[in-house]
């Protein structure tokens, strides 16, 4: 078996977490008996509030500024991760390629700090 | 023996995730059949010893790509009652099954060596980041990824900014 022996804990936790809720949403089925159907039963459990207003609410892009940026830095750690990993052998070379990148995208992160989409909730400018 | 059982149940599940992106009546569920279907692609990588690829996948496509996808569904100002319309389009089976026969023979006739115990030299992260910087392999491209990076956010400001104007 090519496969890393240590991988086969990861497959085992993948399908335990597959079969747990699963599970125990049967088990909970066969404790629940006698069926009573009642409307109150099926509304949306919130603190004792009753729930209004659909639960889809549109959010603000703020939301999708971030998730933009975290992408684009998520690729940046990616690149990262190598270089570190070959650090002794590249030495200064490598690390003045890393700069630049890393400043290539700090230009980017100013941009975005400039045009303001890292402010919460103040509008644009 | 053991190697295609693993293979065959990661692809079950990476087809069942495709599948569901097509097939969801709720966009939400569709990008939530997405992600399934991307970490299904890491665990091919994991089999196939590309344990670095594999945890980009993770990292960047499930993490990062999907998030973003959930949050660019959260902008959009869709009701709970929007449902996948109806469709007529018998082509589209027809064209599916045409595309998997092409892609099919084009496999078989490629002769794609097979790296064996290999791949996880060549796959490892040592062996990345020494393509990466050596000054006679990819050291442009990647300065190039770099720029690419910077267009993509730049133009997404942008775009959202204006967007936002509105």
């Amino acid at each position: 078996m090519s496969v890393g022996e240590q991988y086969i804990t990861i497959a085992l936790f993948v399908i335990v977490g597959a079969i747990f809720p699963v599970l125990t949403i049967f088990v909970a089925s066969l404790l629940r008996k006698p069926r009573t159907p009642e409307p109150q039963k099926y509304l949306t459990y919130e603190c004792s509030v009753l729930p209004f207003g659909p639960a889809w609410v549109q959010h603000n892009v703020e939301y999708y500024m971030y998730a933009l940026l975290f992408v684009i830095f998520d690729v940046e750690t990616v690149f990262l991760y190598p270089w570190a990993m070959t650090y002794r052998s590249f030495g200064l070379f490598a690390t003045v390629e890393v700069i630049i990148f890393i400043a290539v995208l700090a230009l980017g992160l100013a941009y975005a700090w400039k045009k303001g989409a890292l402010e919460w909730m103040r509008g644009w400018r | 023996m053991m190697d295609s059982l693993v293979f065959f149940i990661i692809s079950a599940v990476v087809i069942a995730g495709a599948v569901g992106v097509v097939m969801a009546e709720r966009i939400f569920h569709a990008v939530l059949a997405l992600a399934l279907a991307l970490l299904g692609v890491a665990a091919v990588f994991v089999t196939l010893g590309a344990e670095f690829l594999a945890v980009i996948q993770v990292l960047v496509y499930a993490g990062g790509v999907v998030v973003l996808f959930l949050f660019a569904t959260m902008l959009t100002k869709s009701d709970l009652q929007l449902k996948r319309p109806p469709r007529g389009d018998e082509l589209a089976p027809v064209s599916a099954v045409i595309f998997a026969i092409v892609a099919l023979f084009y496999v078989a006739s490629s002769g794609f060596a097979s790296l064996g115990e290999r791949a996880s030299v060549i796959g490892s992260v040592g062996s990345v980041g020494g393509l990466i910087f050596n000054p006679q392999a990819y050291v442009i491209p990647f300065e190039l990824v770099g720029l690419l990076l910077l267009a993509a956010m730049v133009g997404a400001i942008f775009l959202a900014k204006k967007e936002a104007a509105k």
